[in-house]
């Protein structure tokens, strides 16, 4: 399932359609509705959707691949057995995976720039074929295309993935599928729940920047204190 | 130029696909050969149009259905225009194609739609998974229905306009859409905050670890810091802010 999902994601992401289905809100949830943890899809696909708002993919550019971080953040966790003492993710895994999504997300700069060079030759080969008229070879390089994007999604999630189990166990010492023992939960989770509140907070300064100019900050200010202000009173 | 309901349908589907061929020699080049081969097929010249067709142009991906409908109508209108001439012409139409689109898509709608997405489903944290699926389902459905709509639009302008399609970059639209996004943008964007605030209950701990993450990200701009190193900063900062509060 990791595979396909890391396909899907990279696919929709960059290749086809950009349908929004690659995004984390919806990638993340949606994987952690169907592996059953639909909280920590919820908690991934929120904070790495708004902090990756300003992640634009524009022209020859470098970028992060955000969404392949971001589900590989997503799948890792949902591995990882609820705490015994919370009965909810502990804190501890989530941050572990929350920063082997970041650092995959830096080591995804290489995918675009690697296709877009290989892609070089299949796109001259499919042009080609179009201009000559030979069908079964157009399919066959529209495949090529398609098959390689597709296992590049696949394998970097899963080799994202793989990374994912060996951290958890060394840091837990024990199969991680059983979760952090109840000694490092109570230890760490007082500690790190203010994860949360710190990347939301990341997340809403992400977007500000990203959806309100300079010069609409002050309005932006006041219609925030309007709508905390009513909530407060309501 | 008529382009039957079918062909256009069958060129729109495949624009979904525009950047499957993405290569630094022709960006999306061949995409929009293939795009356009429902065309290509039945032309005379199928060699050289293909050639035409699949000359260096990128852009944005839902604007490309301008280009398309534009490129599309050269093609049959205007047998007569060299390669040269045309691929010329889709490196000056990449500019504005990409330059508007990225503006108003990437950089408005699209962070718009999903800041929306994420404050509802912040406030509804404590429904069940699946009314967050029929929200996110929804979102997803209104992104892409716009967009449907915008692509057909812009393929028959396109077709219409032919050489003339950068007459576009000033129609009307365009500013009322800019206008409308600007004012939807700083509502989300304020909703998102305060929905913020609320789904913490005020607790002081979370709130002080909530401004921090926020100001770290303002002022790391500020101070051109990398994503990367922005969001660090600013989970350091925040557990640490947050810790201290807790125990003091």
């Amino acid at each position: 399932m990791a595979a396909l999902a890391g396909a899907v994601v990279h696919l929709d992401t960059s290749v086809i359609g950009q349908t929004l289905i690659g995004q984390p809100i919806i990638a993340c949830t949606l994987y952690g509705w169907i592996a059953g943890r639909p909280e920590v899809g919820l908690f991934f696909g929120i904070l790495f959707e708004l902090l990756w708002l300003a992640n634009l993919q524009i022209g020859a550019a470098k970028f992060a691949e955000g969404n392949l971080g971001a589900i590989i953040a997503t799948i890792t966790a949902c591995e990882v057995a609820p705490s015994g003492v919370t009965g909810e993710p502990a804190w501890i895994v989530l941050l572990l995976c929350f920063a082997l999504g970041m650092i995959f997300a830096q080591i995804g700069r290489e995918i675009s720039p690697f296709t877009r060079r290989v892609m070089i030759g299949i796109a001259d080969r499919f042009v080609l074929a179009c201009a000559e008229g030979r069908e079964m070879s157009l399919r066959g390089w529209t495949l090529a295309a398609f098959g390689l994007h597709a296992a590049v999604g696949a394998g970097f999630v899963v080799i994202g993935l793989l990374a994912g189990r060996a951290m958890l166990r060394l840091y837990f010492g024990e199969f991680y599928a059983l979760g952090p023992g109840d000694a490092i939960v109570n230890s760490t989770d007082n500690v790190l729940s203010g994860m949360w509140p710190a990347l939301l907070g990341a997340g809403a300064g992400a977007a500000l920047l990203q959806l309100v100019s300079k010069r609409d900050w002050m309005k932006w200010a006041l219609v925030a204190a309007v709508f905390t202000g009513g909530a407060l009173i309501w | 130029m008529v382009i039957s309901r079918i062909v256009k349908c069958r060129i729109l589907c495949r624009s979904c696909a525009l950047q499957l061929f993405l290569n630094y020699k022709t960006m999306q080049g061949a995409g929009y050969a293939n795009a356009l081969l429902p065309l290509l097929k039945k032309s005379s010249s199928r060699e050289s149009d293909t050639a035409k067709a699949a000359s260096f142009i990128n852009g944005h991906p839902v604007f490309s259905s301008i280009a398309l409908g534009a490129i599309a109508k050269r093609l049959h209108d205007e047998p007569q225009l060299s390669h040269d001439e045309m691929a010329e012409w889709k490196r000056e139409l990449s500019t504005p194609l990409g330059a508007i689109g990225d503006t108003l898509i990437w950089e408005k709608f699209k962070p718009l739609l999903v800041v929306i997405a994420a404050t509802l489903l912040l406030s509804m944290r404590n429904a069940t998974a699946t009314t967050w699926m029929v929200v996110l389902l929804s979102i997803w459905g209104l992104y892409n229905l716009s967009l449907h709509f915008f692509r057909s639009w812009g393929f028959d302008r396109g077709s219409e306009l032919g050489s003339r399609v950068m007459e576009l970059a000033l129609h009307p639209g365009l500013t009322a859409a800019r206008r409308a996004l600007r004012a939807l943008a700083l509502v989300a964007a304020a909703g998102l905050v305060s929905v913020s605030i609320v789904s913490m209950d005020f607790a002081v701990s979370n709130l002080i670890a909530f401004g921090a993450g926020f100001l770290i990200i303002i002022v790391s701009r500020k101070l051109r810091l990398g994503a990367f190193t922005a969001i660090f900063l600013a989970l350091a900062a925040g557990l640490l802010l947050h810790y201290l509060a807790l125990t003091t």
